[in-house]
Order: C-alpha cells, then sequence, then structure tokens
C-alpha cells in the first residue's frame, strides 16, 4: 500500500483541565489515502471540527501525531505549517468561504500568491481550477453576487489549485439545498477519483454515501467505521475506480 | 516577503477601502488634515521666502549696487546690510560725501542717482491730527531703480512740490492723486501726483519724493539708511567692494550678493546660522511628532475595527496558508492605501489651496510673495508622512491580526487578546522616564527639546499602559449597572480599538491641562510682575519748564480730545530744567520711607515709571482724580492745612517731617551744589483707599515754607474708561500743535495677549478629546451590531441601547481624560523647573522685579474638564445613537 495522504495516529486533543477537561477528541486514529474520500459523521460537539483542525494543522493534538504527505505536522514550524496549506492541503468549510472583497479568480489565485507565484501564472492556474468546477464564466464575479453553490463551487477550486492532494471539507452543504449540496458533492468524489485525498464532515447520511468509507465520532472518539454504501448517484457521476 | 503576496494584501485592502467608505473616509480625514494644512503652509512658505535674485531685485532694483557712507575702514558682510553678518567700521566719520565724491571711487561710466531714507519718517497733518510715515527720496522713475516701486496710477514725482504715496498710505490718509496733504517733516505743501506699491511690503505707508526733500536722519544715525543707486559698467565683485570699504563705504552688490566670494577672501567670518535654530527645529519637530501622534491614536480605533470586521477573512488567509505575517501585512496594506489616499488627496488640496489662497488672501499679508513655488520633494515628503502615519496608525492592529485565533475566528467566536504582565510595567518605567527627563532635562542651552523629548516619551508611555488599565478597568465595573458594565467589559475586550482612543483622549487632555496650567503660570507671574503707573484709564503728561508756561492750552486740548471725566493740572516745584535757563532750579520735596512703606509703595507701583510727581501741592481739587475717587477726609485735611500721606509709617505722632532740596541747573556743570535744604513737620493724615501714585499730598501753603516755587508739573486726565484709538489720535495731534515733543501717556493695565488664542488651543483640545471618543464610540456600536440586535432581541428598548452606546464614550472619554489630567502636570512642571534653574536662584531682595513662576493651578477648568469631558462626549453619543438604532436593526 502506497503511503496515505493524511494519517491521524492516535490522536487526542484535551481543552481546560482538570474538571473542566475537555475531550475534543479521544485516542482517534485514521488513514486516508490518495483517491480515497473519507466521511466523517456525529451529533454535534463530537470532535468532527476539531478533527479537521488538526489534520490541516490549524490545531495540535495534545497527544499522538499527525502526518501530511509524509510531513509530521507536530515538527514544523508555523511557517512551515502554512507552506503546508499552500501546498497540500485545502479547506472547504459551510459558509463564508470566500473573502468577499476578491472576485471568485483572486480568491482562487490567493494561495498560490502567498506562495509567491507571479500573478498571470496564479491566474491562469486559477482559471484552470475554476474551469474545472465549471466557474469558468463567473472568473470576476464578487462572492456577494454568487449563489451558495457556485460560492462552494470557488472554495472547491480554491481548496484544489496548486495541485494540492488533501481536501479537508467541513460541512460544505450545511448551508445548501440539497440539490446543490449534491453537486458539490459530486465534484468531491470527481476530485477524488483523479488522485485526491478527502474528507468530508457532514451530518447528512445521504452525502456521506458519496464517500468510500464513513467514521462515525462521538464524544470525541470512533466508534464506527463503514465500508461504502452503493449510491447510484455515485455510479451515475462515473469515473469511479473499483 | 514575496512580491505576489504583498499585492494580494493591497489588493484585499484596496476593495476593504472601497467597500467600508464610510470608515475610510473617516481615516483619510483624519490622516489627510494634517498633511493638507502642512503641505498648504508648505507652498506658502516657499512662495514667500524669496530667491537671492528676487531679494536682490526688491532691495536695490536695476542698479548693479547700492553704496552707503559709513567712514572709517569698513568691514563688511560680502551681502553687507542684507547679509547676516552685516557691517561694521571703526574709525571717525567724516561728513557724507557728494554723489561726484562717491563717484570718483567707481569706474568710470558709473552713473547713481540718490535714495534718502528717513525711518523715523515725516508727518502728515490729517483732520484728525498727524500721520507718520516712512520718508524715502528716491527718484523712483530712474530706470536705475526699477522694480523698486510699482506705479499703480499717477506718476513719478518730478520736482520738491511733488510726492508719491504708498496705497496703504493713501487708503488710510484718504488722500489720492490730485490732493494736496501737508508735510510737517520739512514743513510744506505738496501736491500727490501718483499712488504706488512697495515691491516687498504690500501695507508699506511710504512717502515718496525726490531726494533733496528728504532730510538725512544724520550720518551713522540707526534711522539712516540713506545711500546711492549705482549703475555701474560691468559687474562689481568683491574686489571693488573692499575697495569701496577702504574709503568709508559699504556697498551691497548684485554679483557678490549672488555669487558670494569664498570665505578665504572675506576678511573677517560673517554670517553663520544662530546656535538656536537647530533646537527651534528640533521642538518644531517635536510639537508636529504629537500632533502626528495624535492623528494616530485618532485613526487607530478605525483601523482596529476593520482588522477586527476582517477576522474571518483573515483566518481564510490562514487556512490557505497565509502565514502570520501575511496576516499583518493585510492589515497594515489598509495602512498603506488609506495612507497614500490620504496623502496624494491633502498634498493634492493643499496644492489647489495655495494656488487659490495665495493670491487671494495673501493679500491681506504684507509681505509680496515671490514665485509660485511647489517642491516636489518635500510634497513627497508629506505623503510619506501621511502613509508613515496611517501605518502607525495600522501597526497596533496589525500586531494582533498577526495573532488570529484562527479557529476561534473560523467558529465566529470573539478571541480576547491578552496584556502580558511585562507590558505595563515597561510603559509604566517608560513613563516615569520620560516624565522625569522633561521635569529634569532642560537647560538654557538646550531649549525645550528636552521637555518635548520628554513628554513625547511619557505619553509613549502611557499609551503602552493603556490596554492594562483598561482591562482591571473592565474588572473593577462589575458592581456597575448594566449599561456602564458592558461598556467597560467591551473597552476591555476590544482594546484594540479602544486603546487608541483612550489614548487619543489622553493626549488631547494632556495638551489642555499643560496649556491651562502653563498659561495661569505665567501669567500670574506676568500680572504680579505688572506695575501699573496710574490709575486704570488715567493718562499723565509731564511738563517741563518751558511746557508748562502753556499747561492751560495742553488742559484745554485734552479737555477736548479725550473722553475725560476730568482734567488737572498738577502743582509741583520744578524737576527738570531742559530750558537754557540759567536762573532755573530744580527741587526735591519728600519724606524720609521706612523700609516697609517703601516696600508696600513699591508694590504699589506708585514709584515705577516716575509718571507723576511723589510730591504735588493741592488743595483739595485734585484729590477725587488723583484716587480716582473722593475721598472727603483727604479733601479737608488738606483745606485745613494738614499733608496727606498714603502710608501710615511715614506719620509719626500726628506729624510727617519734609524736606526740600533746591538746586540751581547752573552748579550742574560744577558739582552738585545744594542749597541748604528746609525741613518741616507739620500734621498730617493717612489715605490707604484708592490708588495714587503720588506718596504726599501737601497744601500749597506750605511751599513758601518750604522755600519752593510751584508750578504745572503736568497734567493727568483722569477718566472712566479707555480712549479709543481716534481719541488717541486727536489728543496726538492737538498737542503735536502745541508743541511736538509732549506725549500722553495712558494706563491700560495688564493684557493677557494670548488668551483668545489660549482659549481657542483649550476648546480644541476639547474637541479632539470629544471626537476621539466619539469616534471610538461609533466604532464600537458598529462593532457590536450582533451584540447590540440580540440585546434588542431579549427586549432592550432603544432607551437601553442608547445608555449603552453613552457609557461606551463616557468609559472611554473618563478613563482617558482621568489619565490625561494627571500627566497633564507634567509639561508645565518642567517648564516652571526649566524656568528656574535657567533664571537661577531668586535674589533675596524682595523689591526685584520678576517674581518666581509657580505652578498656578486652576482647579476649577481643569475640574470642568474632567466631568465635562466624559460627560460631552455621552451626551453626543447618546445623539448619535437614536438615529442609528433603526439602521442597525434592518441590517441584520
Ligand atoms: N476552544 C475550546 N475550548 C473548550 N472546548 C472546546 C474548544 N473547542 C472545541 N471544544 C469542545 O470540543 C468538543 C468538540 O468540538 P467540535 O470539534 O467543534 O465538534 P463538532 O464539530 O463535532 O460539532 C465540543 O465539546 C466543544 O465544546
Ligand atoms: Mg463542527
Amino acid at each position: 500500500m502506497t503511503m496515505p495522504v493524511l494519517e491521524l495516529r492516535d490522536v487526542s486533543r484535551t481543552h481546560g483541565h482538570d474538571d473542566a477537561l475537555v475531550r475534543a477528541l479521544d485516542h482517534v486514529s485514521l488513514a486516508v489515502a490518495a483517491g480515497e474520500f473519507v466521511a466523517v459523521m456525529g451529533p454535534s460537539g463530537s470532535g468532527k471540527s476539531t478533527l479537521l483542525n488538526l489534520a490541516g494543522g490549524l490545531d495540535a493534538p495534545s497527544s499522538g501525531d499527525v502526518v501530511v504527505e509524509g510531513n509530521r505536522l507536530g515538527g514544523l514550524t508555523r511557517s512551515s505549517l502554512a507552506q503546508l496549506r499552500r501546498r497540500s492541503i485545502g479547506y472547504v468549510f459551510q459558509n463564508l468561504n470566500l473573502i468577499p472583497s476578491l472576485t471568485a479568480a483572486e480568491n482562487v489565485m490567493l494561495p498560490r500568491e502567498l506562495d509567491g507565484v507571479p500573478i498571470r501564472r496564479a491566474r491562469r492556474e486559477a482559471l484552470a481550477a475554476l474551469a474545472e468546477v465549471s466557474m469558468a464564466d463567473l472568473a470576476d464575479r464578487f462572492p456577494d453576487d454568487m449563489s451558495g453553490g457556485q460560492q462552494q463551487r470557488v472554495a472547491i477550486a480554491r481548496a484544489v489549485v496548486g495541485d494540492r492532494r488533501l481536501i479537508l471539507a467541513d460541512e460544505p452543504t450545511g448551508a445548501l439545498d440539497s440539490n446543490t449540496g449534491e453537486g458539490v458533492l459530486r465534484l468531491l468524489r470527481t476530485r477524488c477519483d483523479s488522485g485526491a485525498a478527502a474528507v468530508l464532515v457532514t451530518h447528512d447520511a445521504r452525502h456521506a454515501g458519496w464517500a468510500d468509507r464513513v467514521v462515525f465520532l462521538r464524544d470525541g472518539a470512533t466508534i464506527d467505521e463503514t465500508p461504502p454504501l452503493d449510491v447510484p448517484e455515485a455510479l451515475l457521476a462515473g469515473g469511479r475506480t473499483p | 516577503m514575496n512580491a505576489p503576496a504583498l499585492r494580494a494584501a493591497l489588493r484585499i485592502a484596496r476593495r476593504d477601502a472601497w467597500r467600508a467608505k464610510g470608515r475610510s473616509l473617516l481615516v483619510v480625514a483624519l490622516i489627510g488634515l494634517p498633511v493638507f494644512v502642512l503641505a498648504g503652509a508648505d507652498i506658502a512658505y516657499r512662495t514667500w521666502q524669496v530667491g537671492p535674485a528676487e531679494k536682490i531685485e526688491r532691495a536695490i532694483g536695476a542698479a548693479d549696487i547700492e553704496v552707503q557712507w559709513f567712514g572709517g575702514a569698513v568691514v563688511q558682510d560680502p551681502k553687507g546690510w542684507l547679509g547676516n553678518g552685516g557691517i561694521g567700521w571703526q574709525g571717525a566719520s567724516g561728513p557724507r560725501p557728494t554723489t561726484a565724491q562717491m563717484l570718483a571711487q567707481l569706474p568710470a561710466g558709473s552713473r547713481a542717482i540718490e535714495r534718502r531714507t528717513n525711518e523715523n519718517g515725516t508727518q502728515i497733518r490729517t483732520q484728525a491730527g498727524l500721520k507718520r510715515a516712512k520718508f524715502v527720496g528716491m527718484d523712483y522713475a530712474d530706470p536705475i531703480a526699477r522694480g523698486l516701486v510699482h506705479q499703480v496710477s499717477g506718476r513719478a514725482p518730478a520736482n520738491e512740490h511733488e510726492v508719491a504715496l504708498t496705497a496703504a498710505l493713501s487708503a488710510s490718509l484718504g488722500r489720492h492723486t490730485g490732493d494736496q496733504i501737508h508735510l510737517v517733516g520739512p514743513d510744506r505743501d505738496v501736491t500727490v501726483v501718483g499712488v504706488v506699491t512697495d515691491a516687498s511690503h504690500r501695507n508699506a505707508q511710504t512717502v515718496f519724493a525726490l531726494a533733496q526733500l528728504v532730510a538725512p536722519a544724520g550720518p551713522l544715525s540707526p534711522a539712516d539708511s540713506s545711500g546711492w543707486l549705482v549703475d555701474s559698467p560691468g559687474p562689481f565683485t568683491w574686489q571693488q567692494v573692499l575697495h569701496l570699504n577702504s574709503v568709508g563705504f559699504g556697498a551691497v552688490s548684485r554679483t557678490v550678493y549672488l555669487h558670494p566670494p569664498p570665505k578665504s577672501q572675506v576678511p573677517r567670518s560673517f554670517g553663520g546660522s544662530s546656535p538656536s535654530s537647530t533646537a527651534v527645529l528640533a521642538s518644531g519637530g517635536l510639537i508636529a511628532g504629537m500632533a502626528l501622534l495624535e492623528v494616530v491614536l485618532l485613526a487607530g480605533p478605525a483601523f482596529a475595527v476593520s482588522a477586527r470586521r476582517q477576522r474571518r477573512d483573515l483566518a481564510l488567509i490562514a487556512t490557505v496558508g497565509g502565514r502570520p505575517a501575511d496576516l499583518r501585512n493585510v492589515v497594515l496594506a489598509n495602512g498603506v492605501v488609506l495612507g497614500l489616499t490620504a496623502g496624494v488627496l491633502s498634498v493634492v488640496g493643499g496644492l489647489i489651496a495655495a494656488s487659490i489662497g495665495i493670491p487671494t488672501l495673501g493679500r491681506l499679508v504684507d509681505a509680496v510673495p515671490g514665485q509660485f513655488d511647489v517642491r516636489p520633494l518635500e510634497m513627497l515628503g508629506l505623503a510619506m508622512v501621511s502613509l508613515l502615519t496611517a501605518l502607525a496608525a495600522a501597526a497596533f492592529p496589525a500586531r494582533g491580526a498577526a495573532r488570529t485565533d484562527v479557529i476561534a475566528a473560523l467558529a465566529g467566536r470573539a478571541g480576547v487578546m491578552g496584556t502580558r504582565k511585562r507590558v505595563p510595567v515597561l510603559g509604566s518605567i517608560v513613563a516615569a522616564a520620560g516624565a522625569l527627563l522633561a521635569i529634569g532635562g532642560a537647560t538654557a542651552s538646550s531649549g525645550t527639546v528636552p521637555i518635548l523629548t520628554g513628554i513625547v516619551i511619557l505619553e509613549v508611555g502611557l499609551i503602552i499602559c493603556t490596554p492594562a488599565l483598561l482591562g482591571l478597568a473592565a474588572r473593577l465595573g462589575r458592581h456597575l449597572p448594566l449599561a456602564a458594565r458592558i461598556a467597560l467589559r467591551d473597552a476591555g475586550r476590544n482594546r484594540s480599538s479602544a486603546a487608541p482612543a483612550v489614548a487619543a483622549v489622553m493626549a488631547a487632555v494632556i495638551g489642555a491641562v499643560a496649556i491651562v496650567i502653563g498659561v495661569a503660570s505665567s501669567s500670574a507671574q506676568q500680572r504680579s510682575n505688572y506695575r501699573p503707573v496710574l490709575q486704570n484709564h488715567d493718562g499723565y503728561l509731564t511738563l517741563d519748564g518751558t511746557q508748562s508756561k502753556r499747561a492751560p492750552d495742553i488742559a484745554a486740548a485734552l479737555r477736548t480730545a479725550m473722553p475725560s471725566a476730568q482734567v488737572l493740572v498738577l502743582r509741583a516745584p520744578n524737576q527738570d530744567c531742559s530750558a537754557n535757563d540759567p536762573t532755573c532750579t530744580t527741587s526735591q520735596v519728600g519724606f524720609e520711607l521706612s523700609g516697609e512703606a517703601a516696600r508696600r509703595a513699591f508694590q504699589q507701583g506708585r514709584y515705577q515709571g516716575g509718571m507723576a510727581p511723589q510730591t504735588v501741592f493741592d488743595d483739595g481739587a485734585a484729590v477725587a482724580a488723583l484716587f480716582g475717587t473722593p475721598v472727603p477726609s483727604a479733601v479737608a485735611a488738606l483745606r485745613a492745612g494738614k499733608a496727606v500721606v498714603l502710608d501710615s509709617t511715614a506719620i509719626h505722632d500726628g506729624t510727617v517731617t519734609v524736606t526740600a532740596t533746591t538746586v540751581a541747573a547752573t552748579a550742574a556743570d560744577s558739582g552738585p551744589q545744594p542749597s541748604h535744604p528746609h525741613t518741616i513737620t507739620i500734621p498730617a493724615v493717612v489715605v490707604g483707599q484708592g490708588f495714587a501714585m503720588t506718596q504726599l499730598i501737601l497744601p500749597s501753603s506750605m511751599a513758601p515754607r518750604l522755600g519752593v516755587t510751584l508750578q504745572p508739573a503736568g497734567v493727568l486726565v483722569h477718566s472712566s474708561r479707555a480712549p479709543t484709538d481716534r481719541e488717541m489720535q486727536v489728543a496726538d495731534g492737538a498737542l503735536n500743535r502745541i508743541d511736538d515733543t509732549l506725549s500722553l501717556y495712558v494706563e491700560s493695565g495688564y493684557h493677557n495677549a494670548n488668551s483668545w488664542l489660549l482659549l481657542a488651543l483649550i476648546a480644541a483640545a476639547a474637541v479632539i478629546a470629544i471626537a476621539a471618543a466619539v469616534i471610538a464610540t461609533a466604532l464600537a456600536n458598529l462593532d457590536s451590531r450582533t451584540a447590540m440586535v440580540t440585546l434588542a432581541a431579549v427586549g432592550a428598548g432603544p432607551h437601553t441601547m442608547r445608555l449603552l452606546s453613552m457609557a461606551r464614550a463616557g468609559v472611554i472619554a473618563g478613563i482617558g481624560t482621568a489619565i490625561g489630567v494627571v500627566a497633564g502636570f507634567v509639561p508645565p512642571a518642567a517648564w516652571v523647573q526649566a524656568t528656574r534653574r535657567i533664571a537661577g536662584p531668586p535674589i533675596p531682595d524682595e523689591q526685584t522685579l520678576g517674581a518666581q513662576v509657580t505652578l498656578v493651578v486652576p482647579w476649577l477648568p481643569i475640574a470642568a474638564a474632567l466631568v465635562g469631558i466624559p460627560v460631552a462626549a455621552a451626551l453626543v453619543a447618546g445623539l448619535f445613537t437614536r438615529s442609528r438604532l433603526p439602521a442597525d436593526r434592518a441590517a441584520e
């Protein structure tokens, strides 16, 4: 088996001390390989967001190791972590993913520009990423002039631009109607099928159906892990490797 | 640091500035206003600062040289009387040479015209009286004088019966081309044939005539700057100037002025900048620095609020791989964008204002401006000042942005930024060091620089402490009513915007308190140093021996001219033998004062100025005027043949001992020969009330017993109000017709000349303080819109909201004012210490003038500020809230 894109090894995250101790994540281990789409489910407060924050290096575990593309995050400096997010990890959140004062293209360009890529090349790459999510026409629109679904597509384009291999999505469909939500998931599925790894936090069992695997969390601990369900839509989307 | 990332930050800032137009406009205005003023002032300064070519033309017209006669051996600055070093000469000066004699020292082919200037001027008879004007004798129509005078109308004087007037003088006299005027200097009637303007002084009041009409004030008199304007065949070199020096002439040559000789060729070192110029520059820089610091503090909250509103954006940038530095740059970029905008707008605005203002408002200024002069480098510098101000204002929030708690921001939780323990300690140390430097640092040579530096350091230290103080205040507010409690907590939580606002209030209050105390102290000192020589509004005119014969005419003239209640001729023995009269004698009449009496008399100013004789002979008529109020006891005493004294210590057993000493004027040549003094002892009464400039009033029957003859010694004009300018003109005119050396002194009391400026400064400081609090409150309200809506949702009415808003403003203004009032004592204390240190230890003699400066604290205005500024800020904030609340609701 090839090296997983993301690996959590016995990761815990606690807040506070003693009586006020909160175990946001409790000895969780998880490996996501390239091309794999993993859904994380669980009730509110079960530690889903904490897991994603740890996976992206926004938060540091109290114990255990997080490894992204072979890099142990605990051993990295803040700026190396930032570099990892520019080059390897893409985030998509529930809403307000985009910077309102930047156009769609500029939002997508941002990680590349922060990485020092010259503006013209960054824009070329951004337009290509937008084209992949069928948003090329709206490249110069501001987020305020786009629908929620369109905004999420732009967010996904930004999460993958620069050939990033790990997509962390925290309820990306939470603010969308179900049709639009399906579209966003189909897009994530496609990215995984073309080689990326994705972790999707969701409430919705139907959405989990797009995933290869579902991890259930409760009170910060993994309680179950299922093999993928066969969902017709997923097959219809095509291109899925068995 | 990479360019694409910076460009992205600037792009975000640019768009954000455009999206939040109101806030951007506020910041641009705050930062731009001082730069706008500075830009306009710089252009005006440069425009009025005439270049050397223009300067020499204004001084000598089209001439190649101006030559003046000094006699002896002249040593001069290459720029002569136009230079810093000036001119010096040694040895006897002979009579002024003729033009031909002067020309003999110059290259053949030189041509000269005379310019005679009498700074004492001439007098012109007006309807009201006499008008003094500068008198210049020069044929300004000659091509040599071209550029000195501009003919407005009419023509140049062509003979001795014609003059031209400057426009300002013509307007002041109401005389124009064609009118006749009477000159008093050379006593003659002349015709005004033209109106002109002076090349450098718009308001110059000058009479121009041909040279022969002006009698020079006399060689080497400071009022005399007569000389020749010379057209020489070639450029006039420094060697030629040195030759003229050797034969007693000083010269200003156009060539030498524009191309000064090397130092080695100048006999003595002339010029050099005054030693204090760097100190003045440093003080100016520090004051400008404090003003900019205030701007930084005022603009700071705006940047803090925009940074907090950008929190989610900043978190998103972090999730896509932004480093802390990138987040900081995004906030700093706000400063770059707004600072540059403010810089460009204010410099362009200053340029436009100057180009409109100089030709219009500039006319009100006496000095004639030169070429419109814009220095691109200075304008660029000012734009940079604006940029740096904005960057400084954005720096504090930018530091916070770099430490954004990404997870909290993404979750929509407000992260509270704590203050590290060491920070307030560091701030206190810095503040204390600043105060010490200010109070202990100033010496005579260093001037105000250490004081100002100390104050800047003190302010910086206090600013460092402010966030911690806010945290402390938030904890102390636990038991306050809801609105005040929320306001205090908000200020504690949103330190990045509250702290600069509090600091802005503080800095403004420091300024106001410092000015109030400083001015109160200095005017107390001046007031205690001021010695009136008469009762307020009264006038006195001293008469010499010859003038005393015309006392009735003089009194009559003053009676018509002045708004007087009483005009009295005071009689005393003669004290002044100015007339060439061998029989003239002078007498001193008086009594020994005890030390205590002398001290008191001194304090009351009775010995100052020598305005009236110390002893006056009167039978009761002058009493009311002398004391400013009827004193029946004094009148009765004089009528009964008793003396009136003002000090009880002069009296022993109801009597006073008076001595008269008479000296003959002719004795002055052969040394003092006092005739044997007469001493008498007479009953006396003490009159303590009122103010009289005279120590002793004797009935006139005592004069023979003292062996003195009485004569009018002066005219006292007792008035109930101050004479107007016009009345003074009429009086001067009338007196001048009688004798042109008569002059009337009018006591106008102690004037605090700066009181209006002072009030304006204090008002400005208060407005800035209130504005700072209100701006910060408006921003805080905007910032906590969600909290406000939540409050509204749980049933808080608009009343509570307004109260909350008022409490916010009150808290910010209150904390700032409290710190400011305390710190405001430092600058005046520093000034008092410096003044004392420079003046040296006090001289024990109590009679010395120049009472020591002491710190005078006007508690009332300070207490008013302490209460008034927070209350005013709260009220203004309350007014704003009412109109805002419905919009806020609609917005959510
Ligand atoms: N900064 C924090 N301080 C204290 N508790 C926290 C903090 N962040 C998260 N938690 C707790 O950790 C648990 C998991 O939170 P989270 O990962 O956000 O859950 P989910 O995303 O599944 O709803 C919750 O109980 C939450 O209260
Ligand atoms: Mg969550």
